[in-house]
Formats: structure tokens, C-alpha cells, sequence
């Protein structure tokens, strides 16, 4: 059984003071499979955030369907025991400090002992000496580790992430990292949107792009990444004649290092041999996620 | 459920202690109150005691239900605006318990006021020597029963209109306006004014007025107790039919909030 499931979803917003139609989402079809960690892309406005509130009952759909866990999502069902959810904006309760606030969440949970159960969690992240902080006073970036460790205090077995890394230091990016990876280890599924395409990269193992609420790439990262043309990355001796094959060429330390297309490689290496020119480095570089997202999006406005 | 009822209820009771906006108005309606009531406790006459004791019971009663009349609104419609409410659907229990908690919350603050207000007036009647009546009790529980209308009236303002909106739509379109407009219809309908405009006009006023909730039901009923502070059986039953009226309000307002609630939607947009 798939842990997400949707068909045809579909939302229409009303906008403005003439209501008009707005399409956030298009006939979106999505199937997720339990211990999956899916990365959600698109530009602003492309419908990840709607597509979240869909699977999390907050959106009612204009059309289709959607379940997550075999159920219909619909605000504070039961279902939520094994859901644990990061909003993009941290909005948590102002008036409450970080440990109220974690002890109300988990409470709400069916957590009996919430101090317990977070303590590592805001060890780990580093919010353990604020913890007698109210929110109000929390920077954003401890507001979205508070949304962390809310997210993460009932070991969900879904986890639906909105903008996970927003606000944190590196260090925190590392730690929350560290904590999603051992959760997809222990069959959490996560869904996460993001507009970091390299914490994408390093989390997910499946991408899906959404463009104008439609669903325009799903595929593995290293699918998306290896279908993109392979380019070689050289780097040759400091040279007066800068060899024609050699694309985007800058001088750096001594060298000369340009990117070579695979079809100019073998008239790159007869002008090396030929011109005498010493070869200092050549190396495949397979195509980022940032370039694959790019050139799957640039392809769809073109068309 | 009773363990998330309370979660909530305590959260909200955390959020009207802490909040600076309930702090500040709390304390300009004490600051105003203090500056009607001082001159009443210097000087006077042991024979105006009682009406002393009846004046500061009667501000007291005022001013309780008027910390507490918008909380319902306040807490509802920040929740609702900065979508702290988010947090709280995404997890197990539905939105009528919080729902609830929202209306008892402000109830508890309520009743607390009230009690305070009695509190206060036993300890003036004991140190004025002037024997305590029940009719300050009787103000006190009916206060409740008055506020609790208001709260829910506001609270369910609150979850449909943005919550100055709602607080004009509640000071403008009340009972009271209703009850002019229809006096003034009546009285120019009798006086043969108006025309086909008034004909058209007054059932839709006299249907608006009778649907509209009485913020002070049965109050011309019980003015006795008020100027004697003694509560007939007849007032009782009164007391005990504005509590049956107040849940009514409560419970038609709660559910036409919670219709409301169900309506929206609870994330950004994109």
C-alpha cells in the first residue's frame, strides 16, 4: 500500500475582488511507497505548498483525491499519530515557551512524557540551553528547530516538510540532516519541498517538479541527473593560446580550467598533444539536481 | 478528549495572562474603574453603605464581563492569522474540541472575574458592616450567564470576519439597534409614514431583531434585584432561564463557528 496516494488533485483558488479562478494544482497524480524520501521542486507558485495542505487536510481539494496511510486526510484525525508535519513559516504558539509549547504538541500526540522524549532532539540541535525561552523571543532559526522537534518527537512514519532547512545555521542543517536520514533508515517515509536543490540532492532519492500545479518530472535524482549530458571538467598548464574546445575557460593559479563537451574531448586532446600543452586534470562531471531542475523547467517554458 | 480539552483551555488561559493586549486593557478598565470608585470608599454615611456596596458590586459585574466579552475573538482570530492553528489540526483531535477550548477558556476567565467581584464585595460588606445580600451573588452568576452571550457571539464573529470587522459588526448590529430600528418602524408605521419602503422594511427588521441574541435577557424582569438585592423565587427562575437562553446562544454560536472553521482553509495559498 502506497503511503501517499493521489489522483487528479486538483485546487482552484478564488483571487482578488472578482474571484477569479487561480489553478494551484492541475490534476496532480502522486504515489509515494513507505520508506521513500521524495524532494518536491518547483518555482514559487509552482503548488508544492498547496499540494502539502492537500495531504494534510488543511487544503480541501477542488477535485480528485488524495490519502496518506490508506486514509482520507482531514484536519485533526487520528491518522496524525503517524504523521509528523514542519510549516514552512514557524508559526508555533508566541506565548509559550519552547518547552510548553513541545509539552502541549506532545501531549496532543499521546506523548506521557514529553521532556523525555525531546530531550535528545534538542540536544542534538542545540536548543536545549533555550528551551525556557518563549517562542516569541526565538530567533527563526529556533523557531524552525521548536518546528523540528515537534515534527520529529513521535518518530512519525510520514514526515511531510515544508521548507525544512529555512532559517538554520550549518550546523543545525547537519544535525536535522543527520536526524532525517536515521528516521528514513528506521522506514519513516518523508516528503520534503524545498527550493535548496543540493539538501535535496543529499536527502531524496526520487524528485518530483511541479510547474503551474502540474506535474512535469518524477523520476530518481539519479535518473534526472545522469540523463543530462555528461561534461568533462579539465584543467591545463597556463598557456598563451587557450584551446577553442575549452568552454567557459578561466585562469586560476597557474592553470587554465574550462569545461569540454564530450563531443569536443577527442579534438581537445589532439590539440593538447599537438600544441604541446600539459594536461593537468580531466574529470566527468555528471550534471547537479540545480542543473537538471534547471534545464527540465527551461525546457517547459520554452515549450 | 477531556486531556486535549484541557491542553487547549490551558493554552489559551497561558495566552490571555501573557498577552501585553489583554494586560493593557485589563489594566486601562481597572485605571478607570479605580478613578470612578475611589471617592466611594472615603467618607459617607453608614446609610449609604449599601448603596456604596450595590455601586462597586454593580462595576465590578461591568467590569468582568468586559474582560472577558472579546476574549473568545482575540484568541480565535490570532490563531486564525498568524496559522499557529496549523500545528494544532495536523495532530490528533478534532477542531471542535479546540473549538470548545476557545469558548471555555474565555468562560473560566469569566467566571473567575465574577468570582473576584463577588469575593470583593463580601470583604466590603464585612468591613462596611453592612449585611451581605444574596442578590450580589445572583448579579454575579447572571453576569456569567450575560458574558458567556457576548463571548460566543464574538468568538464566532471571529472565525468568519477579520476581528475588527467582527467587533463593528457586533457593536454596530446588536439587539439594541435592532430594538431602535424596530421602535422606530413601529412608530412611523402608527404614525402612517414610509410607504412601500417601510412595509418592505419592517418584517426584515422585526425578523433580524427576533433571530439577534439578547446580550441582557430578562433584565427587565429582574430590576428588583438590582435596586433591593434581594432575589424572589420568581428571580431565580429567571436566573435559571437566562442560563437556559445563554446555552442556547453558546450552543447555536458554537456550532455555526465550528461550520465556519470547517470552511477555511488552514494553509498558505502556494
Amino acid at each position: 500500500m502506497s503511503v501517499i496516494e493521489t489522483e487528479q488533485l486538483q485546487v482552484v483558488y478564488r483571487a482578488g475582488l472578482r474571484r477569479k479562478p487561480v489553478q494551484a494544482l492541475a490534476g496532480l497524480d502522486l504515489r509515494v511507497e513507505p520508506g521513500e524520501c521524495l524532494g518536491l521542486l518547483g518555482h514559487n507558485g509552482a503548488g508544492k505548498s498547496t499540494a502539502l495542505g492537500c495531504l494534510l487536510g488543511l487544503i480541501r481539494p477542488t477535485a480528485g483525491t488524495v490519502t496518506i496511510l490508506g486514509q482520507t486526510p482531514v484536519p485533526g484525525a487520528e491518522l496524525f499519530r503517524q504523521v509528523g508535519y514542519l510549516p514552512e513559516e514557524p508559526t508555533y504558539h508566541p506565548h509559550l515557551t519552547v518547552r510548553e509549547a513541545l509539552t502541549y504538541y506532545g501531549r496532543l500526540q499521546g506523548i506521557a512524557d514529553v521532556d523525555a522524549a525531546s530531550e535528545g532532539l534538542l540536544e542534538r540541535l542545540d536548543l536545549a540551553r533555550w528551551r525556557d525561552l518563549p517562542i516569541a523571543s526565538c530567533s527563526k532559526g529556533m523557531k524552525q528547530k521548536v518546528g523540528i522537534v515537534q515534527c520529529l518527537l513521535h518518530a512519525p512514519r510520514l514526515l511531510l516538510l515544508d521548507e525544512p532547512m529555512r532559517g538554520l545555521d550549518p550546523l543545525a542543517v547537519m544535525a536535522f540532516r543527520e536526524l532525517l536520514a536515521e528516521a528514513n533508515r528506521d522506514g519513516a517515509t518523508i516528503v520534503m519541498s524545498s527550493h535548496l536543490l543540493g539538501e535535496v540532492e543529499q536527502l531524496a532519492r526520487r524528485v518530483v517538479i511541479l510547474d503551474r500545479g502540474r506535474l512535469i518530472a518524477d523520476d530518481s535524482v539519479a535518473n534526472l541527473t545522469r540523463h543530462r549530458e555528461p561534461r568533462y571538467a579539465v584543467a591545463i598548464a597556463a598557456t598563451d593560446t587557450w584551446p577553442p574546445e575549452l568552454e567557459a575557460p578561466v585562469a586560476v593559479d597557474g592553470e587554465v580550467r574550462g569545461i569540454v563537451a564530450p563531443a569536443a574531448l577527442p579534438a581537445f586532446f589532439d590539440r593538447v598533444r599537438d600544441d604541446r600543452l600539459t594536461l593537468i586534470s580531466c574529470a566527468l562531471q555528471r550534471a547537479s539536481l540545480e542543473e537538471a531542475y534547471m534545464s527540465i523547467v527551461g525546457e517547459i517554458s520554452h515549450a | 478528549m477531556r486531556e486535549r480539552l484541557w491542553l487547549h483551555t490551558a493554552a489559551h488561559l497561558r495566552f490571555y495572562r501573557r498577552s501585553r493586549i489583554v494586560l493593557g486593557v485589563g489594566l486601562a478598565i481597572l485605571g478607570l474603574w479605580s478613578l470612578t470608585l475611589l471617592p466611594l470608599f472615603f467618607g459617607g454615611s453608614n446609610a449609604g453603605r449599601f448603596n456604596q456596596l450595590r455601586s462597586v458590586a454593580q462595576q465590578l459585574t461591568t467590569l468582568g464581563w468586559l474582560l472577558s466579552a472579546a476574549l473568545g475573538l482575540y484568541v480565535t482570530s490570532t490563531h486564525l492569522r498568524n496559522r499557529s492553528l496549523q500545528v494544532i489540526l495536523t495532530r490528533p483531535g478534532s477542531p471542535q474540541l479546540w473549538l470548545a477550548s476557545v469558548f471555555a477558556s474565555a468562560l473560566i476567565v469569566a467566571a473567575a472575574m465574577q468570582a473576584i467581584g463577588a469575593v470583593v464585595t463580601l470583604v466590603l460588606s464585612l468591613a462596611w458592616g453592612v449585611p451581605y445580600q444574596i442578590g450580589f451573588f445572583y448579579m454575579a452568576v447572571n453576569a456569567v450567564f450575560q458574558a458567556a452571550i457576548v463571548i460566543a457571539v464574538l468568538t464566532t464573529l471571529g472565525a468568519v470576519l477579520h476581528p475588527v470587522v467582527a467587533f463593528l459588526v457586533f457593536v454596530l448590529f446588536n439587539e439594541n439597534t435592532f430594538e431602535s430600528l424596530r421602535f422606530g418602524v413601529e412608530l412611523m408605521k402608527a404614525q402612517n409614514h414610509g410607504g412601500w419602503f417601510l412595509e418592505g422594511a419592517r418584517p426584515l427588521v422585526i425578523a433580524i431583531h427576533t433571530v439577534l441574541p439578547m446580550q441582557y435577557p430578562f433584565e427587565g424582569q429582574t430590576t428588583g434585584v438590582v435596586q433591593s438585592m434581594r432575589v424572589t423565587g420568581t428571580d431565580w427562575g429567571y436566573l435559571l432561564a437566562t442560563a437556559v437562553y445563554s446555552f442556547a446562544v453558546v450552543a447555536v454560536c458554537f456550532l455555526l463557528a465550528e461550520v465556519a472553521l470547517r470552511r477555511r482553509s488552514f494553509a498558505t495559498t502556494t
